[in-house]
């Protein structure tokens, strides 16, 4: 059972939450973080199905010009990396907070 | 998200696959050039490139979900015609390719897809800075 | 259409010309062949181009790479024709293929025409052969994106 700090110790007042910042707004429109790479890592894979399938028409003979291939290539190559950096970036921060003292 | 990082390579990207196609389009009329009645191929894109790129410049915000955005963000979408040029003739037996202005053109459009394939490649070498911090 | 087309179609304009180029090689070597193997004089051959249409199987319109399709797909070499206009005479008796009244009929290849399509032909060759070389190097500029 937790208790209000105000009922415990008078004179500090609980802390109100700053408008619009609610914890809860996930549920009236924006985003959640989860969904977000969650989205991304569809892509993600997406993009690199894409590529694989884009290289196996090409070495069947089936395009006709390379920069299609080369330009598929490099975009899947990008956002596994972006994916990869958002990804080491989190558990960065996911240790962080971990490690903090409590 | 991820696709938004692209956006702008799309457009690249067609304004490659145009000219790519405009580089087959003049092969074939420089092959073509003593067939009799041959007329010659052109590719169409640039003006519709700039229509849509025009057309983004004035941009709305959708108030309800049944209206139709103007400028439509969209260039994916944009058009690349392939048609034949009835408008000249050049000879007598109907074959209207000029193999001067053919070759002009070729260096124009080799130059143009060489030009194109060098900013798409600066663009991803941003993207590449921007992801690996720099490093 | 097939892995780079665009090179397809500039050999096809390539072999075209140079087929021209033996044709005008042969009218020029013939000039003065008044016997072939028909017995007749040799006539000046000459070549009918046509458009090669991709003509393409109709999975290919399906396929993925459809979008890559352009009308046409080179050029190439209907058929080879011999010229039908009319034979030079010429009076001289003593030629073995003369006929009763001491004409003899003579080849009719014109040796400053056929001159003439040559330099075409050389030209055309040339402007093939730069094509060919645009292309080339494009797809060599495009193997450079991302480095």
């Amino acid at each position: 059972m937790v208790k209000p700090v105000s009922n415990i110790v008078p004179g500090i007042k609980p802390i109100s939450p700053v408008p619009g910042s609610d914890t809860n707004s996930t549920a009236n429109g924006s985003i959640n973080f989860g969904e977000v790479l969650n989205n991304m890592i569809n892509s993600t894979n997406q993009m690199q199905q894409n590529s694989s399938h884009i290289g196996k028409l090409f070495a069947a003979g089936k395009i006709d010009d390379l920069h299609t291939v080369m330009i598929e290539g490099q975009r899947a190559d990008l956002a596994l990396q972006f994916i990869l950096q958002v990804r080491n970036k989190v558990l960065d921060a996911y240790n962080e907070i971990m490690r903090m003292p409590i | 998200m991820i696709n938004d990082m692209f956006k702008n390579t799309h457009l690249l990207q067609q304004a490659l696959d145009a000219s790519w196609l405009r580089n087959k389009a003049i092969s074939n009329n420089i092959a073509n050039v003593d067939t009799p009645g041959y007329k010659r191929l052109r590719v169409e894109f640039e003006q519709f490139l700039s229509q849509a790129v025009s057309r983004k410049a004035l941009t709305s915000s959708v108030t309800n979900e049944k209206h139709i955005p103007i400028g439509a963000g969209s260039p994916s979408r944009m058009k690349i015609r392939v048609m034949e040029d009835h408008s000249t003739s050049m000879r007598l037996d109907g074959n209207n390719v000029d193999i001067e202005n053919e070759t002009a053109q070729l260096a124009k459009n080799n130059i143009m897809y060489n030009a194109l394939i060098q900013k798409i490649s600066g663009d991803f070498n941003k993207l590449r800075a921007a992801i690996k911090e720099g490093r | 259409m097939s892995f780079f087309s665009s090179l397809d179609i500039s050999a096809s304009g390539l072999t075209a010309q140079r087929l021209r180029m033996d044709l005008i090689s042969q009218n020029i070597a013939n000039a003065n062949t008044t016997r072939t193997e028909n017995g007749t004089p040799y006539r000046r051959k000459v070549l009918v181009f046509q458009q090669r249409d991709g003509n393409r199987p109709f999975s290919d319109y399906l396929s993925d790479a459809s979008r890559a399709k352009i009308g046409g797909g080179g050029v190439r070499v209907l058929r080879i024709v011999e010229d039908t206009s009319p034979l030079k005479k010429i009076y001289d008796p003593g030629h073995p293929d003369a006929d009763q009244n001491g004409y003899v009929h003579m080849p009719n290849v014109d040796i400053t025409t056929e001159m003439v399509n040559m330099i075409s032909a050389t030209r055309s060759y040339e402007a093939n052969v730069s094509a060919l070389n645009a292309t080339k190097s494009m797809a060599m500029k495009a193997l450079e994106i991302g480095r």
